[in-house]
Order: C-alpha cells, then structure tokens, then sequence
C-alpha cells in the first residue's frame, strides 16, 4: 500500500446511495476500497422502551411505523409472538389473508429495489418503469387496506379487513400482468449489457463469508445458502403452499438481482395458491386485555431477511419487553466483504444491494450522559463485557 | 438493449402520471381519510377515545363534548372499528394540509 496515495473518505451521514442516514468511514488507496468502517445509529428513535409504554393492542400500530416498506411483516411477527403467549390460533382465513398481504408487500419492496438498483448504476429507465409496474401492487394493497403504506392489516387475533371475491378476482388479474414483467426484468438483468458490465463481479460475497458475517435474506441466498423461513420454519400456513426457494451461485450484485427477481415470481404464485385455498370463514377471534405472564420468540422472512422478535409479558397490558432484530443489522456487515478490493464507483450499487434500511436497524446506542458522548456498539465493547 | 423495446413502447402510449392537483384519482372503497362525524347519532360512549393508540380523541360524556385533533392522527381506522353506532366514520377525504391549527380539530 502507497502511503501517499492512501486516504480516508467519510461518506455520509447524508449519503449517494439512499435516503436514509448511515455513516460509511471508506479507506482507499487511490480509487480501490481497502477498508470500510460502518457507522450506525443516527436513526435510533428509542421505539423498543416506547412499546413497553403503551398496550399490547396499541403497539401494533407503533411497530408498523417501525419501516415504512416491510410494516407488515413486523405486525405480523409481532402479533405470531403476541398469540403464541396467549395460546391462541388464529382462523384460518385470516392466516391466508396475511400471507396475501406479506407477499404483496415483497412484491412492492423489491421491486422498488430494482429501481433503486437501476438508479444507482445511472439506468434511469429501469428505475421509472419498474416503479410504474409497482403502482399496480401500491394501488391493490391501497384496495385491500385502505392505505397504500402502513396497512394496519394485521391484529392481534386475526385481520381488520376481508378480500372479497371482486377483490380476489382483481388481485388475479394484477398477478399475471405483473408476472409478465418480472420476466422481462430478469431477462434485462442477465442479458442487458449495460446493466450487466456493473453489476457481474461486483460486490462478491463468497458463501464462506456470507456465512462469516451472518448474512439472511436474499444476499445469503445469492451466495448459495438456503435460508428461507417459509421454507426452514414454516409460519402461518406456507407449508400448506407450494413454492420453491430460490438460492443462485454468483455471489455478485447481479445475482441478487435475479434472487429477488425470481423470488417474486413465486411470491405470485403463492398469492394465487392463497385466493384458491381460501375458505368462508371468520377473520377474527375475541383476545383479552392482558397476556399471561412468559416469554416467547417469533420470527418471519421479510423482504430483506429474517426479522426476530422476542416478547416478555409481566401478566399486564403492557408488553414487559420487547426487543426487535431486523434483517439489515445482520446484512450490513457482510458489506465489509463485499466491499474490500471495489472501486469507489461501484460503492453505492454494492452497497444498495443489500437493500438496506436503517430505520429499521438502528436499535443499540450508548449514550454517556456525563460527558454527552454516543457511541455505538461493536465487538471489543462486547467482549469487555463477557465475563 | 432489453430495455430499448419499453422506450420505444413509451413514445407512443399515454403517461402513466396523472397531473395530480387538475385530475383526481378516486379514492377506493373502505379508504381511510378525513373522518366524517356525525354528532346526531353520537352517544359520547368514549369508546373510540379508548381505542385510539395516539390519544387523539377526547370525550367527556357529561357535558357532551367529543373533539378529535387530525394532526396526531394516524388514520388507523380504529375508532370506526368500535364505533357502537357508526357515527364516526372514515371518508375519502386526503387533502387536508393548513396553515391554520383549527382546521385540523374536528368537533
């Protein structure tokens, strides 16, 4: 290493990738990445001590502000943990019913991603017309719930609202519209040169190190691991559908392109195994005020990954502690691979690959309230604290 | 050159934006808008200021007063959920952006 060419670039809080803030600290020597740092914590919002403030039937709605893209899978593995301490089981329409909902929402989500995707190597085409496929599922969803972001669908007991047989009929329609379209994307993502000649041999995460950093998601499945949830442990009814998991062996950007891609054509097949198992039934079912007193673990296969809930009843209404994991705070530092050889050019597909999202993630911070400093946590703190 | 066939397709059909201030889409059915109260039929029960995750409604029951602040609302539709005599319902109403704080006070 050149020490005259070797430099620090902080990148971030406000950063070229995404919206959303993190803090990326990139030692380069000249153009090449040898070394990244990541930053995390500037969207911490304390909601974790909030939940513990409010009634088991008020959080739900709190946990759905939790990301704007997945919020319901968050209230659906809340609620899963939430009945789980009260023993009940759900009707089984309901069950179908947010099953529909989850998988339209990975819908949505990744194929917002794909945009982003498009946006980020400078293919702008991409990015506007996989947006204007999305609305198709923004507006059905809007059908469904009654708004098109933060659905409120899912309750502890069941689901608010009902599909109706039109509703069913519609979802159909959009389903095979968009199948259509998702294979015109994958066809664009392997075969189009322009997207390819960025995204092939970028951003490689060996199987060894997906498995290192603890990847979940599709970036573990892009780099060969089978890890999907619905699959490995099933909730809900998916083992009552037929669906494949979809791993791919690349271990490049374009390879989580095509693992999201071809994931969703299962997704819609799902959807339509849901409207055909669907029986008459009850949407419902009457739970009381306070939850016995225990403690359980639920979890689910978000768009990004596995998301985890742990929940801890004292036999009140209100939740004793609830601690939330999301898929990002395990996939982000599978960047630190991903990263280390790149161009400094290829930082924000490689990094928007992933598919982060920090409001989710951003959970530990220490703050010293003599000295005002914050700091975040990492691993020689936590092995000071082993004892 | 995969995406060559969408623009070329893109030349010669409409945009799909609407130009939103002079055409409105309309809102679907069960959409959660601007609540729509009816203070006839209310029976000042207190059961959808109970049911509000953010505390937004008020009522007191003897003196006949309900009040609900849209600015902290969170559109959940909770309180038409409960609602004993539907009089409080959510309707299609989305633009209600003010400069004023009593626009957002319903009562």
């Amino acid at each position: 290493m050149n020490e005259d060419t070797c430099y620090t670039l902080p990148l971030g809080p406000q950063h070229p990738a995404l919206i959303e803030p993190e803090y990326l600290k990139i030692h380069l020597d000249g153009e090449t990445i040898v070394n990244v740092d990541i930053n995390l914590g500037y969207m911490h919002r304390g909601i974790e001590k909030a939940l513990q403030q409010r009634t088991y039937q008020q959080d739900q709605f709190l946990i759905e502000k939790i990301c704007g893209i997945c919020s319901s899978i968050h209230t659906l593995t809340y609620c899963n943990a939430i009945e789980k301490l009260l023993e009940v089981d759900i009707p089984e329409r309901a069950k179908y019913i947010r099953m529909i909902v989850a998988e339209l929402e990975r819908l949505h989500s990744h194929m917002l991603w794909v945009g982003i995707a498009g946006y980020e190597i400078g293919f702008d085409t991409v990015f506007h017309m996989s947006w204007r496929d999305r609305e198709l599922v923004m507006e059905l969803l809007e059908n469904i719930s009654g708004k098109r972001v933060g659905y409120s669908m899912n309750t502890i007991g069941g689901v608010r609202r009902d599909i109706s047989k039109d509703m069913a009929e519609n979802i159909r329609t959009i389903m095979d519209k968009i199948d259509i379209r998702l294979n015109h994307y994958i066809n664009v993502f392997v075969k189009d040169s322009t997207i390819t000649k960025r995204t092939k041999n970028t951003g490689i995460l060996t199987q060894k190190d997906a498995i290192k950093y603890s990847a979940v998601g599709p970036v573990a499945r892009a780099s060969g691991i089978s890890c999907d949830l619905r699959k490995k442990a099933p909730y809900l009814l998916y083992d009552n559908v037929d669906f494949k998991e979809i791993t791919h062996n690349t271990n490049d950007v374009e390879s989580r392109a095509v693992v999201r891609l071809k994931e969703l054509l299962e997704s819609t097949k799902i959807i339509r195994q849901c409207l055909h198992l669907m029986q008459k039934g009850e949407l419902t079912i009457k739970i009381p005020d306070t939850v016995p007193e225990g403690e359980t673990i639920s979890h689910g296969e978000a768009p990004r990954g596995e998301i985890f809930y742990y929940a801890r009843s004292d036999g009140t209404d209100k939740p004793y502690r609830i601690k939330i994991r999301t898929p990002t705070l395990s996939n982000i530092h599978s960047l630190q691979a991903m990263l280390k050889g790149q161009q400094l050019a290829d930082l924000p597909i490689i990094v928007a690959s992933i598919d982060p999202c920090f409001s989710c993630t951003d959970r530990i911070t220490l703050l010293n309230t003599r000295t005002g400093m914050s700091k975040s946590v990492d691993a020689t703190y936590l092995k000071t604290l082993k004892r | 050159m995969k995406m060559l066939s969408d623009i070329i397709k893109n030349l010669v059909t409409k945009p799909s934006t609407e130009k939103y201030p002079y055409t409105k889409k309309k809102t679907p059915k069960g959409f959660r808008g601007k609540h729509e109260y009816d203070r006839e039929k209310c029976i000042y029960c207190g059961l959808c200021a109970k049911a509000c995750p953010v505390h937004t409604i008020g009522v007191i029951r003897d003196k006949k007063f309900w009040q609900l602040d849209l600015s902290k609302c969170i559109f959940c539709a909770r309180c038409q959920d409960v609602c004993p005599t539907k009089c409080l319902q959510l309707g299609n109403e989305f633009e209600i952006a003010s400069d004023k704080k009593e626009d957002f006070i319903i009562k």
